[in-house]
């Protein structure tokens, strides 16, 4: 079963659309959600979760199609979404936030926060104002694994974390995609860090997807090639994604099928890919 | 709904000792006007009220702050209970404060040798009116305004009863200083008065609803 589904959803702003988005994740998957600021990520999760209301298009969330509200309550018993700020309430401990979190979720286990907590040594004593940006973090992520979740939904949640909490967070994510019915939808504007994780990359600009993919394929697939202006010329153009000048020569991001064999290529990190399908002029 | 419910609770714990310093600081008042400065208002009595009043929606402000709303919003829930958790919790709060009041007045009660039943009942719904007031003003400005706006502006609206009591008592000759804790009302004027605050309610929960479903500024 997929975990997400997404087809044909629009949402309209003043000054901001996201436009046709359509992707797919399947169930024991991480899919990146890469984008510049403002190139609709947040928004695109927040609709998935019914927090803003959806333009139109269809969503369906651990099979549960989300345009109606009781089928959208029961998807999200089964998600745990943690956003950019963890909105635990600042005089809270654990323990409060384990009664609440009780109340809310039919299958939240108690065990497995304190757990969790003890794994990243979250001190589970202290109020949670009293707690550093990646502790809080850190609490979030295990309020969202201690309820049974199929579905992890981080919305740009490691930003500004060290490395090290960075690692381990990624480490949990590994763990927990194990579980084949388990997906994580992890979105960032630090390629590199979801570079390591994902198992499908989507790059959203300007309220659309430029591609949604299996990474090994697309890293696979596409190479940078350096050539002089007449040589890049003499591509299949269908087959080049983009394009950079310099005084140097010119640098394509191009389908590794379309390049003569002899000339010498080099495979493309998520981050050179995204920057090249956006401010590259194919 | 239940998890909603329990934060509010564990909000309203912390919240506890400032409320009832504050209502023993009214009742202290309340006192002092009538038995050192002779000045007399038979609905300071309801300040405890009021007060407690101002909880559910001070919550609700302080979960704006802090971001706990919009995760709530991640959660199993749709924003109907979201918003009818407030008013149930508005409920519980003006019940609890309602009978904390005649607690408060009661000793005055003894020493005037007032307070029949049907005037302790009159009491009990008065107070549980009027503490549903500033949740009918709050709730609906934070969800209309969003928590930065309405954050900004709460201090007017809880500022107003106090004030209008203040006033009315410093200028207005209310009530009877003989029987100070007599309330001027009778019951059937007290439960008119407790209706209307609950039909306003029902209004304001369905005005606070409706903008928290369009709300989208997150």
């Amino acid at each position: 079963m997929n975990a997400i589904e997404i087809k044909d959803v629009c949402k309209s702003y003043k000054n901001f659309a996201l436009d046709h988005v359509s992707l797919t994740l399947p169930g024991g998957c991480v899919m990146g959600l890469v984008g510049e600021n403002g190139a609709g990520k947040s928004t695109l999760i927040r609709t998935m979760l019914g927090m803003i209301r959806q333009g139109s298009g269809s969503i369906t969330l651990l099979g549960h199609d989300t345009a109606s509200e009781s089928e959208l309550v029961l998807a999200k018993d089964e998600i745990g979404a943690v956003l950019d700020e963890v909105g635990i309430p600042e005089g809270f401990r654990a323990k409060e936030i384990s009664r609440v979190m009780d109340g809310i979720f039919t299958r939240w286990h108690e065990d497995q926060f304190y757990d969790y907590l003890r794994k990243f040594s979250v001190p589970a004593d202290k109020k949670f104002k009293e707690l550093s940006r990646g502790m809080k973090m850190k609490l979030g992520i295990a309020a969202a694994l201690s309820h049974e979740a199929k579905l992890l939904i981080l919305d740009e949640a490691t930003n500004g974390l060290d490395p090290l909490v960075r690692d381990e967070i990624t480490d949990l994510f590994y763990d927990f995609t194990r579980d084949e019915q388990h997906a994580v939808l992890i979105s960032s504007h630090i390629v590199s860090d979801l570079e390591k994780i994902c198992d499908y990359i989507t790059f959203l600009h300007e309220g659309k997807v430029l591609l949604s993919a299996e990474k090994d394929r697309l890293l696979e697939e596409y190479c940078i090639a350096r050539c002089s202006e007449e040589e890049a010329g003499s591509f299949d153009h269908e087959a080049i994604l983009g394009m950079k000048r310099s005084q140097f020569g010119t640098q394509l991001l191009i389908r590794r099928n379309a390049v003569p064999k002899e000339m010498q290529v080099i495979t493309p990190t998520l981050e050179e890919l995204f920057v090249f399908m956006v401010k590259g002029d194919a | 709904m239940k998890g909603l419910l329990r934060r509010y609770a564990y909000g309203s714990i912390k919240s506890l000792p400032f409320m009832l310093i504050f209502a023993l600081i009214f009742s202290g008042a309340h006192f002092l006007m009538m038995y050192g400065l002779r000045i007399f208002h038979p609905l300071m009595m309801q300040a405890p009220s009021i007060i407690f009043g101002i909880l559910p929606g001070s919550i609700m402000l302080q979960d704006s702050g802090e971001g706990w709303n919009r995760m709530a919003l991640t959660f199993p829930i749709t924003k109907r209970q979201q918003i009818g958790a407030v008013y149930i919790f508005a409920l519980f709060t003006g019940s609890a404060a309602a009978v904390l009041e005649l607690i408060l007045s009661f000793p005055g009660m003894l020493l005037s040798q007032t307070g029949t039943l049907s005037e302790l009942l009159a009491g009990l719904l008065l107070g549980l009116g009027a503490s549903l007031w500033m949740t009918v003003i709050l709730v609906p400005m934070i969800c209309r305004l969003g928590g930065q706006e309405a954050g900004r502006l709460f201090i007017f609206p809880v500022l107003i009863p106090p004030a209008l009591l203040m006033l009315t008592a410093c200028f207005m000759d209310i009530g009877d200083p003989d029987a100070p804790f007599h309330i001027p009302f009778g019951l059937l004027t007290c439960l008119c008065i407790f209706l209307i605050s609950a039909g306003l309610c029902v209004i304001s929960w369905r005005l606070s609803l409706r903008w928290h479903e369009q709300y989208e500024n997150m």
